[in-house]
């Protein structure tokens, strides 16, 4: 047992950090064409998929090291769909698809069912649902606990699905309601052949780990340099022991996060009951994080010139998705 | 990064589970100290004779020479057969010992390690000091070189088990001169020595298994010094690095044990939505602290074998100590009016108003949740003092 990356894995994630860093830092717009066609050329968006189906050939592993990362830059665009997407069509041996989602030329947007208890998720798919990451998609890959199907947009449309914009909570997540009368997916796999709906639990946590390391980090760099009564704030434990708080979160979430991860890739008992419990977990501590980040920035953390605000935005958006904390908590006993 | 479960760490599983299922000691544990201690020096010797005793401790002082993965393999299995949590030889078990490994002379080791693991003697933890809690480095009890022994004069407290030990890892100040932290000497003291008297203190959860312990004119041997004269200091963060890190391997599996007897109880009651809840995100909390403690072990077992967990394990002990009084807060929620009554109208088969009100120490002990905030922030996180 080891819940360390290995020097392979380090590096994929370190080289994922570095190329963040310079091409999509927080508070970048959603990327572009180039940068979104040159990520897929890094094989971002099919890292779990076999090289025999036209993945980049690692596993769920070096995936969520790579979504950590780009929770860490608050990374707007279609990551997460993309990449439930690329799993969907490799369990259902469309080759031709996962090859056009590897290339980047594939936009896929991730719908949920909302407040629809009679909407349909199967191989025809209908009812009312929450389109997040939308804008420009030709594919929606719509998740619930009942599995994952692709839908084509132009099918929708051509059954007459009638959409809605609003205005987005999180500038860089784009909000839709999608009302779809039935439709036949492009594909359709139940969780009883592939788990789709927990690698979708598995990269949102990831994402929100990521959001509590870099909330963190923020906080503690901010907190050294800014000086108040004649010294750096970081000195007074009121500061301190809140970061001190925020660490411990990181720590706790990395660390659950790999473990339930590594137990369900591994198909260990308490894999499937442990995953939605750590996705309920880490969403209250990215939101608690984000929220002491503002806090830990004082006035400037209550501008939009700083990017603490994107962290708590994204937070609450992310831990909506695939159950609330609230919705998860109540599941787990009932 | 995984989860591989070694065959040699399987078979581990086993052989620890069936020897446990065998022996584990059916009668409850007792209440008076003396008679605590007794029971668990002869339930350590049980442990030592079926050969499980020191799973990570050398060879060659009696230990298994095992690595910490099957420490925590051994540790899962005794918490879920329900064997006794240490209280009485649990200074020795888990900070005198792995001190003494780490910065004890041959002789100290050669001496004392073998007779904690035969359950042959107890020890206390002598650090405390009425003037001197979160700031132990301003502690006052003097310890003066006289010829080839340490006399010791002054006061400690919250030693628990005190009046029934018969060693102490004891802190005195040696250099009044010195800076604060530079003139305090780890000594070990034999709890027998004339001159010692340990008076025990009533605590909030009816026990009084803590002692205040008075020295006047305390001989000690010069041998007895673990580490340099004055050096103290340095040997005492190592100590208090196992309290907050290796020692609550077990404890954490106990309280992941307490969650699931609790959501049973739970469930025999009847929940309403809120206690369904907390319950889930206790669960939750106690699969992050295990997975913690996983990630501590994937870094020690990266380290040398006799290096002390680093800061890193404030993190786990306060993450601990806080869940621990939640979970505890949970169940008296979930047993209601019955926590009027110490025995639950003998409804429960653990007393839960014992956990309760123990809970308290554990944001206390080792290290007020404070210090521990105080710890991360400045050493983990290198934030100014």
């Amino acid at each position: 047992m080891n819940l360390l990356p290995t020097p392979e894995q380090h590096e994929i994630a370190s080289a994922a950090a570095a190329f963040l860093a310079k091409e999509l830092p927080p508070g970048s717009a959603a990327p572009d064409e180039q940068l979104w066609r040159q990520m897929g050329g890094l094989g971002w968006f099919t890292l779990a998929i076999r090289e025999q189906m036209g993945g980049t050939g690692y596993g769920i592993e070096e995936e969520m090291l790579l979504f950590r990362e780009l929770g860490r830059v608050v990374a707007s665009g279609p990551f997460l769909a993309t990449a439930l997407a690329s799993h969907v069509a490799a369990v259902s041996g469309d080759r031709a698809l996962v090859e056009q989602i590897a290339s980047g030329s594939v936009r896929v947007g991730l719908a949920e069912p909302w407040r629809d208890t009679m909407s349909v998720v199967g191989p025809s798919v209908s009812g009312r649902f929450r389109v997040l990451d939308g804008a420009g998609a030709s594919l929606l890959c719509v998740v619930d606990p009942r599995g994952a199907a692709l839908v084509d947009v132009s099918a929708a449309e051509g059954a007459g699905a009638a959409r809605a914009s609003f205005e987005p909570m999180d500038p860089g997540t784009t909000v839709e309601l999608l009302t779809l009368p039935p439709v036949q997916a492009r594909h359709f796999v139940p969780p009883s052949t592939a788990p789709i709906p927990a690698v979708g639990a598995i990269l949102v946590t990831a994402l929100l780990t990521g959001i509590c390391e870099a909330t963190r980090d923020q906080s503690v760099g901010y907190v050294k340099e800014r000086e108040q009564f004649g010294k750096p704030i970081g000195s007074f434990q009121a500061v301190k022991h809140r970061c001190a708080d925020m660490a411990v979160r990181s720590e706790a979430a990395v660390s659950l996060s790999t473990y339930a991860t590594l137990a369900v890739r591994g198909g260990l008992p308490d894999g499937p009951q442990l995953l939605p419990l750590t996705k309920a977990l880490v969403s209250e501590y990215a939101v608690a994080s984000a929220a002491d980040n503002i806090q830990n920035h004082g006035g400037m953390g209550f501008t939009a010139e700083c990017t603490a605000h994107l962290y708590l935005k994204r937070a609450n958006v992310l831990s909506t998705v695939l159950g609330t904390p609230a919705q998860l908590w109540s599941a787990t006993l009932s | 990064m995984d989860l591989d479960v070694t065959e040699s760490e399987a078979a581990f599983r086993q052989r620890a589970h069936d020897w446990l299922a065998e022996n584990v000691p059916a009668d409850s544990y007792p209440e008076d100290s003396a008679e605590a201690r007794a029971f668990e020096l002869a339930w350590q010797r049980r442990q030592y004779e079926g050969g499980w005793a020191g799973i990570s401790w050398p060879k060659e002082y009696g230990g298994l020479g095992l690595s910490l993965a099957e420490q925590m393999i051994w540790y899962e299995e005794y918490a879920l057969a329900g064997a006794p949590s240490p209280r009485a030889s649990f200074v020795g078990l888990r900070h005198a010992g792995p001190t003494l490994i780490a910065r004890g002379n041959e002789e100290q080791k050669a001496f004392h390690l073998p007779k904690i693991l035969r359950g042959e003697v107890s020890w206390c933890q002598g650090f405390s000091e009425p003037g001197a809690g979160s700031d132990l480095a301003s502690l006052r009890t003097r310890g003066v070189i006289d010829g080839d022994e340490l006399v010791v004069n002054g006061q400690k407290i919250w030693t628990s088990y005190g009046d029934v030990a018969d060693y102490q890892e004891l802190l005195v100040r040696t250099n009044p001169d010195a800076p604060k932290h530079k003139g305090i000497t780890w000594v070990i003291c034999d709890m027998r020595t004339p001159g010692i008297d340990a008076r025990p203190i009533r605590t909030i959860a009816g026990g009084s298994d803590f002692c205040e312990v008075f020295y006047d004119d305390v001989r000690i041997p010069l041998t007895n010094v673990v580490g340099e004269i004055d050096d103290g200091w340095s040997v005492a963060m190592s100590t208090l690095s196992f309290e907050r890190g290796t020692a609550f391997m077990a404890e954490q599996v106990r309280l992941a044990k307490s969650v699931e007897d609790l959501i049973a109880a739970g469930r025999a009651m009847g929940l309403d939505d809120d206690l369904r809840r907390r319950l889930a995100r206790a669960k939750a909390e106690v699969s992050a602290l295990r997975a913690m403690t996983y990630a501590s072990i994937s870094r020690a077992t990266a380290l040398p074998p006799d290096a002390q967990p680093g800061p890193e394990a404030s993190m786990t002990r306060l993450m601990y100590g806080e869940l621990e009084q939640r979970v505890a807060r949970i169940g008296m929620d979930v047993w209601g009016g019955d926590v009027a009554s110490w025995g639950l109208f003998g409804e429960a088969d653990r007393p839960w108003v014992f956990e309760y009100l123990m809970s308290f120490q554990a944001t206390i002990a080792a290290g007020t949740k404070d210090i521990q905030r105080n710890i991360i922030g400045e050493r983990v996180l290198g934030l100014p003092r």
